[in-house]
């Protein structure tokens, strides 16, 4: 793992992303910003996924369940040429190729979600296939701390406890952040992290920003000797990367103007 | 139907290995041998019926073919948007399979009755509606669905329902057909209420009323031609389903009757948009509704009758 390649990445989507939400005037660039590092990790480190092998039938697959944050996996698609770049500026606008929400329309995004509770449960069809069928890809799956608080998440926990999942790795994106609260007004999180504890599957707890953090946790997934699934409960911080966004419940909403794109790239040089 | 369905789909998965089979914690007694035969493609999902939608979109989009089964208003209402943005959506192979049909599960109340699940189905793009009204009918559809790469919603009634179809009509997806062939009068239903329907033809028969009796094992798309025809050939025409009258085989009659300027006379016997709250089985409650084979023969006959005098 090259850590400097996987930074200057992570500040590349940010700055594509950052850049596209003020042309579309989009929201939701707080969620965007906060899984950028367990994206980049995965995308470019993990998974062997590239222009020439992205529709082969034995690939890994990534779910993104937190389908308001699109924008982040379309950016990675035009980096990595499966979609064409000049599509990213198309985003949200009229007659445009890109949906707000994941869409499925777009070369490379495996399943549509926007409504949250749905990717979790399809990404468990997915590695239950693999299993029934005895193939070792890995599918990956990616919530939002706030989406916890969908009943068909817990439903599908119940199912993945069960089963033993072990090709299935779940990302929880614990930005603290949901609609219109901090996450811990709704389901405090040493809450959420004690259910989560109690569903007795591998679970770790890491820095969502830090890349060593998720390279040792693969380390310790690919070694560990039970046929469990893994939930990665990864602290993040919303708006990650742009100092006036951090932390802030407005960037799930507002885009910046120009002055504060501005701004914002310039802490992303 | 139910039986018929389970087995059925037996033997379509001796050849077919990709056919995986969902429960939401029911089958007792009728999935056991399925369960014996097919340990590692049976999953009983538990009561989580909105999971159990979306492990089979998963599956399916992993190149299964998934038959998802539970009683109608868990498999459909329950969980709606994942059918719509999991299954519909990116259009997957996912056939979804209701028991209860109507008031099939009389006693068991509201909760349990299936009175809006065709308008909730028939409502998504991309699904097919099957409604078959017997054994015979169930069977030849499992063989049919099992041929296509599309989400498919199967109504089923309850069990050990009469079959009224001859062993060698053919049974296509998007076809509708005659049971009886007839005069004047076309009595068109979906389901399992072809059982009051074939009693009221007996009835009228025995005053010289003779209508033609056809079923509609695929609700959508809807067997265009064919209707055109029967709307030609048949002046008065009844609709009988167990279901509310919004959003039905009805709506979706009286549409194409529209559309294309024909002068039937067309009476509805369906459910008025209400709630049941009468306590008892099946056939009670048809009869409360006005479903039962009399109240359709009084109806049918009365029409009748006022035609002649004029």
């Amino acid at each position: 793992m090259d850590l400097e390649i996987l930074e200057n990445k992570a500040r590349k989507l940010r700055r594509d992303i950052l850049k596209v939400v003020a042309s579309a005037k989009s929201s939701h660039v707080g969620s965007m910003l906060s899984i950028i590092e367990i994206l980049t990790y995965l995308f470019y480190e993990k998974m062997e996924f590239n222009r020439s092998n992205y529709k082969n039938k034995d690939r890994d697959k990534f779910i993104l369940s937190k389908g308001h944050a699109s924008l982040a996996l379309y950016s990675i698609l035009a980096d990595k040429d499966i979609i064409d770049k000049s599509q990213l500026e198309t985003y949200c606008k009229n007659g445009g190729k890109l949906i707000g929400h994941l869409d499925h329309s777009v070369e490379g995004v495996e399943i549509s979600t926007g409504s949250l509770g749905h990717g979790l449960p399809i990404a468990t069809g997915i590695a239950l296939a693999n299993k029934l069928d005895k193939l070792n890809n890995k599918t990956y799956c990616l919530i939002g701390d706030g989406e916890c608080n969908e009943g068909s998440i817990w439903e599908s926990f119940i199912f993945i406890a069960n089963n033993d999942l072990k090709n299935l790795v779940v990302f929880i994106d614990a930005n603290k952040l949901q609609g219109y609260d901090f996450c811990d007004k709704i389901l405090p999180e040493n809450r959420l992290i004690n259910l989560l504890k109690s569903l007795d599957l591998n679970f770790y707890e890491i820095d969502g920003h830090n890349f060593s953090d998720l390279q040792k946790t693969f380390e310790k997934i690919s070694s560990s000797d039970n046929n469990k699934a893994s939930i990665i409960l990864a602290h993040t911080t919303k708006g990650k990367g742009v100092s006036f966004m951090e932390n802030k419940l407005e960037w799930h909403y507002k885009s910046p103007n120009v002055e504060e794109l501005k701004n914002a790239l310039e802490e992303l040089r | 139907m139910r039986n018929t369905f389970i087995k059925e789909l037996e033997k379509q998965a001796e050849t077919n290995e990709d056919i995986v089979v969902l429960v939401g914690d029911l089958g007792f007694s009728v999935f056991d041998n399925f369960r014996k035969k097919f340990p590692d493609r049976f999953f009983n999902m538990g009561i989580a019926e909105q999971n159990m939608m979306s492990v089979a979109a998963g599956l399916a989009l992993n190149g299964k073919k998934v038959f998802v089964y539970s009683i109608i208003p868990f498999v459909t209402a329950r969980c709606i948007e994942q059918i719509k943005n999991d299954i519909c959506y990116p259009n997957l192979n996912v056939v979804i399979v209701g028991v209860g049909s109507g008031v099939s599960y009389g006693s068991a109340g509201f909760s349990h009755h299936a009175i809006e699940d065709i308008a909730l189905m028939k409502s998504l793009s991309n699904m097919t509606v099957l409604t078959p009204s017997d054994p015979y009918e169930v069977r030849k559809l499992v063989s049919e669905c099992c041929k296509y790469v599309t989400p498919t919603y199967l109504r089923l009634g309850k069990n050990n329902e009469t079959t009224f179809n001859d062993e060698n009509q053919e049974i296509i997806i998007g076809k509708s057909h005659y049971i009886k062939e007839g005069k004047d009068i076309a009595i068109i239903i979906n389901g399992n209420i072809i059982e009051e329907a074939m009693i009221a033809r007996k009835l009228l028969e025995s005053e010289q009323i003779n209508p033609a009796i056809i079923s509609v094992p695929t609700l959508k798309p809807l067997d265009k031609l064919f209707f055109n025809d029967i709307f030609k050939k048949y002046k008065f025409i009844f609709i009988i389903e167990e279901h509310n009258k919004t959003g039905g085989l009805g709506d979706s009659l009286f549409a194409l009757n529209k559309e294309n300027k024909y002068e039937n006379s067309i009476e509805h016997i369906a459910i008025n948009d209400s709630f049941i709250k009468t306590v008892g089985d099946n056939k009670y409650i048809r009869k409360s509704l006005g479903l039962d084979a009399n109240s359709i023969f009084n109806k049918i006959k009365k029409k009748f009758e006022e035609h002649d005098e004029n």
